[in-house]
C-alpha cells in the first residue's frame, strides 16, 4: 500500500486538516508500512502561481498514493489523476489523524473531477 | 455558503453602489471586495479600523553591482526588458520568473520576496447590523491581482464557515482577465450590472462568454435603463434567448449619484431602498434555487 | 507623441476622451490603440473600415517527448509551476506560463522548443474621420493581457506623429503596460468619492513610471471637490473639465459622436492637446 498524504494546518498529525489543496502549509505522509507521518512543507503557499501544480509536483516527487483533501483545483487535480495518485474527499474541523482513520475503516468518497 | 458576486465587465456601471446596497438589504452577510485594484466598497461601507495583512506576491530580481561582472547576460536573456545598461533592475518590468538569477555566471542576482499589497478584514457597522468586510490594496504597479483577490476570498469564506454565515456578497473587478476569473471560483450566482450602451452590450456579452466557460449562473440587472430604453428591452430579450433570468431594470438616478458623492449606501435613503429591493429579491429567489 | 489615456476608475470616459482625441486629431492621421483588451469598446463609438484581423501569439514550452529524460529541471525552476513532470509525461499548463523562456533555455537535452500560444487578435482599421484604430482583443477566458497590450502599442509605430492609447482601466499590471514609456499620460477622472480615492492611486502608478500627467475631469458640475485639493497636494495639473451633461451621455450611449452632441467638446479637446504639448516639448 502506498502512503497517504493529507492537507495539514501544522506539521503534527494533531493538527487541524486544513481545506485547500494548493495552499495548505504541510502535508502529512502517513506511511503504511510503518505506521507514521511525516511532514512536508508546502511551498506552494506562498507561490504566487500554480500553487496547486506546485504542491502535485511535491507530492509525485515523494510518491505518494493517495491524497485525502477538501477542495482541489482543476490542474493539480489533472496532474495526480494523470499520474495515478487516487484523491479522496476530505472533511475539515476534523484532525488529519482523524481523517486519515475515517480513510482507513473506508469511510472517504474517492473524488472524480475537481471541486475547486 | 453561498457567495453572489457582482461584475460588469465594462467599468461605472454601478457595480459598487448596488453591492453595497444589497449588503445593506441582506440578513446575514459578510461583504468582500475583490476590486483589489480600485476598491471602493469600503468607502460605502466605512469599516472600523481593519486588521491588516501584508500580502507578497512572487519574486522580484536584486542585483548585487559589486559582484556583477558586467558580462551583459542577464539583460540579453530578459523578455521583460527589466535590466537596465547599467544593470538597474526595474520592478515595475520584473516578472520574477528568475532567469537572469540562473544565467548569471558569478551569481550576482538574487530573488527576493515582493511585497505587493495588503488585505484586511474589518467590519462595518451598516444598517444597524455589524457585517464583516474584506478587502484588498495592490500597490500601484504590482501584478497579480489573481493571487489577492484568492487570498480575500479564502478569508472570507474561512470566517462565513467559523462563524455560520450563510452569505458572502462580493464586488468585482471590471474586465474578463486574471483578477475576474479569479473571482469566479466556488461563486454560487453572479450578477451583471450592465447598463444600455453599446459599449455595456458589448462587455456584457463578453462576460457571459467567460461565465459560459467556467460554469457560472448569472442574474442580468439593467442599470440606468432609461438612457436608452429601446437598447434595455433588446438587452431583455437577449438575456431571455440565452436562458439568463433578468433582476430587473433600474433608471439613472441622480438620488443614487447624490447618495454615493457623500458616502452613503444608496438603499439608506427611501426612495433608492423601494427602487432596488424588488431588485435583490428576485436575485434572491434566484440564489434560493443554486447549490 | 503617445498619448496615454487612463483612470483607476472604469467608466470615467476614457474611451470618449480617446475617440475624441483622434477625431480631433484627424487632419494628423493619427493612430488610436485600444489597449483595453478585455473590454474594448473603442471601435464601438469611432466609425471605422473593416477590419483587417490578425492573430497575436506568446510563446509558450512545448516538449518533444522524444528528448526529454523526465530529469525535472524545467519543472524546478520554473517559477510559476507551469511545468510538472509526471513519471511518464510532462504536462504543461499555459496559462501558468509566463513565457520568460527560461525551461527552454536550461533543459540539458534541448527537448524544450517554445511554440506559439493564440492568446487574442490584433484588428487594424482605417478611421473614417482620418487615421487609424488598433484593437487588441483578448481571447475570453486568457488570463494575461499584458503581452496582447504590448502587441496592440507595437503596431504601426512609425506611422503618425501622434498615438492615442485608450488605456485598461486599474492601477496594476494591464494598465501599468500601456501607460509605459507614452510621452503623457491624461487621467480622466469624475467628481466622486470614488473618482478622487481611484485617482489617488493612478497618479502613484504615473509617478512610479515617470510619465508626465495632467487631469481632465469628466462629468464636471461646477466644482473640483476632492479633485482639487488632491491636484494641488500631488502637483498634478488639472488641464480641462467636461460638463455633465445627460444629452451627451444619451447620444454615447447609442454610440453617438460626442462632438455633434456637445459642440463645444471640440474646443476643449483643442486645448488638452495644447496643454500636452506645451508639456512634452
Amino acid at each position: 500500500m502506498d502512503s497517504i498524504a493529507i492537507c495539514s494546518s501544522d506539521d503534527k498529525p494533531t493538527a487541524m486538516v486544513d481545506g485547500r489543496f494548493g495552499r495548505c502549509p504541510y502535508f502529512m505522509v502517513w506511511s503504511p508500512d510503518s505506521s507514521e507521518f511525516k511532514s512536508l512543507k508546502n511551498n506552494g503557499i506562498d507561490a504566487a502561481h500554480g500553487a496547486g501544480t506546485g504542491a502535485a509536483q511535491v507530492l509525485l516527487q515523494n510518491k505518494v498514493g493517495a491524497i485525502l483533501t477538501t477542495r482541489i483545483g482543476p490542474k493539480a487535480f489533472q496532474v495526480l489523476n494523470t499520474a495515478g495518485i487516487k484523491i479522496y474527499q476530505g472533511q475539515e474541523n476534523i484532525s488529519v489523524q482523524e481523517l486519515l482513520d475515517k480513510y482507513l475503516s473506508q469511510q472517504l468518497q474517492e473524488l472524480k473531477q475537481p471541486n475547486n | 455558503m453561498k457567495e453572489l458576486l457582482v461584475l460588469s465587465g465594462k467599468g461605472g456601471t454601478g457595480k459598487t453602489s448596488l453591492t453595497a446596497s444589497f449588503v445593506y438589504l441582506a440578513d446575514k452577510c459578510i461583504a468582500c471586495d475583490y476590486d483589489v485594484d480600485a476598491p471602493n466598497l469600503p468607502i460605502l461601507l466605512k469599516p472600523d479600523a481593519s486588521e491588516g495583512h501584508e500580502f507578497s506576491s512572487g519574486l522580484t530580481a536584486d542585483l548585487n553591482k559589486d559582484i556583477c561582472i558586467d558580462c551583459g547576460l542577464c539583460r540579453d536573456i530578459c523578455r521583460f526588458e527589466a535590466i537596465s545598461n547599467e544593470y538597474e533592475i526595474s520592478t515595475l518590468s520584473c516578472e520574477g520568473c528568475g532567469f537572469c538569477a540562473e544565467v548569471c555566471p558569478v551569481e550576482a542576482i538574487a530573488m527576493q520576496e515582493r511585497p505587493s499589497g495588503r488585505w484586511f478584514a474589518s467590519n462595518s457597522g451598516t444598517n444597524g447590523k455589524m457585517i464583516p468586510l474584506f478587502h484588498a490594496e495592490l500597490r500601484p504597479g504590482e501584478e497579480n491581482s489573481g493571487k489577492l483577490v484568492a487570498q480575500v476570498k479564502s478569508a472570507a469564506r474561512q470566517k462565513a464557515q467559523e462563524e455560520g454565515y450563510p452569505l458572502l456578497i462580493s464586488d468585482g473587478s471590471p474586465g474578463i482577465g486574471c483578477p475576474v476569473i479569479s473571482s469566479l471560483v466556488e461563486t454560487t450566482l453572479v450578477v451583471i450590472v450592465t447598463e444600455p450602451s453599446v459599449s455595456g452590450y458589448h462587455d456584457l456579452k463578453r462576460v457571459q462568454e467567460l461565465l459560459d466557460l467556467r460554469g457560472v449562473k448569472s442574474i442580468l440587472l439593467i442599470n440606468k435603463a432609461d438612457i436608452d430604453s429601446k437598447a434595455a428591452e433588446n438587452m431583455e430579450q437577449w438575456a431571455r434567448e440565452n436562458g439568463i433570468p433578468c433582476a430587473g431594470k433600474l433608471p439613472y438616478s441622480p438620488e443614487l449619484a447624490a447618495a454615493v458623492s457623500v458616502g452613503e449606501v444608496p438603499v439608506s435613503r427611501k426612495e433608492l431602498h423601494d427602487l432596488i429591493l424588488p431588485v435583490w429579491q428576485k436575485i434572491m429567489q434566484t440564489m434560493e434555487v443554486l447549490e | 507623441m503617445e498619448i496615454a489615456v487612463a483612470s483607476g476608475k472604469g467608466g470615467t470616459g476614457k474611451t470618449l476622451v480617446a475617440t475624441c482625441l483622434a477625431r480631433v486629431l484627424a487632419d494628423y492621421n493619427p493612430v488610436l490603440v485600444d489597449a483595453d483588451v478585455e473590454e474594448p469598446n473603442a471601435g464601438l463609438v469611432i466609425s471605422h473600415q473593416p477590419v483587417n484581423i490578425r492573430p497575436a501569439f506568446r510563446p509558450v514550452p512545448s516538449i518533444d517527448m522524444k528528448s526529454c529524460t523526465l530529469c525535472g529541471k524545467c519543472a524546478e525552476l520554473c517559477r510559476f509551476n507551469a511545468l510538472v513532470v509526471l513519471p511518464g509525461e510532462v504536462m504543461v499548463f499555459t496559462e501558468l506560463c509566463h513565457s520568460c523562456g527560461l525551461c527552454a533555455y536550461i533543459c540539458p537535452e534541448n527537448a524544450i522548443n517554445e511554440a506559439n500560444h493564440k492568446i487574442g487578435v490584433i484588428e487594424e482599421s482605417a478611421l473614417l474621420s482620418g487615421g487609424h484604430l488598433i484593437t487588441g482583443r483578448l481571447l475570453v477566458g486568457e488570463v494575461q493581457s499584458p503581452p496582447l497590450i504590448k502587441t496592440a502599442r507595437e503596431s504601426k509605430r512609425q506611422d503618425s506623429e501622434y498615438r492615442v492609447v485608450d488605456c485598461p482601466p486599474g492601477t496594476t499590471c494591464p494598465a501599468i503596460e500601456s501607460i509605459r514609456d507614452s510621452d503623457f499620460c491624461l487621467l480622466v477622472t469624475e467628481p466622486s468619492l470614488f473618482g478622487a480615492h481611484d485617482l489617488e492611486l493612478s497618479i502613484s502608478a504615473t509617478k512610479l513610471l515617470g510619465v508626465r500627467t495632467g487631469i481632465i475631469i469628466n462629468r464636471w458640475q461646477g466644482d473640483d471637490g476632492d479633485i482639487g485639493i488632491l491636484a494641488r497636494a500631488e502637483d498634478i495639473p488639472i488641464l480641462e473639465r467636461i460638463p455633465y451633461s445627460m444629452e451627451l451621455a444619451k447620444s454615447y450611449a447609442r454610440g453617438g459622436n460626442p462632438l455633434d452632441a456637445m459642440p463645444e467638446l471640440h474646443g476643449i479637446l483643442e486645448k488638452i492637446i495644447e496643454e500636452v504639448k506645451e508639456r512634452v516639448v
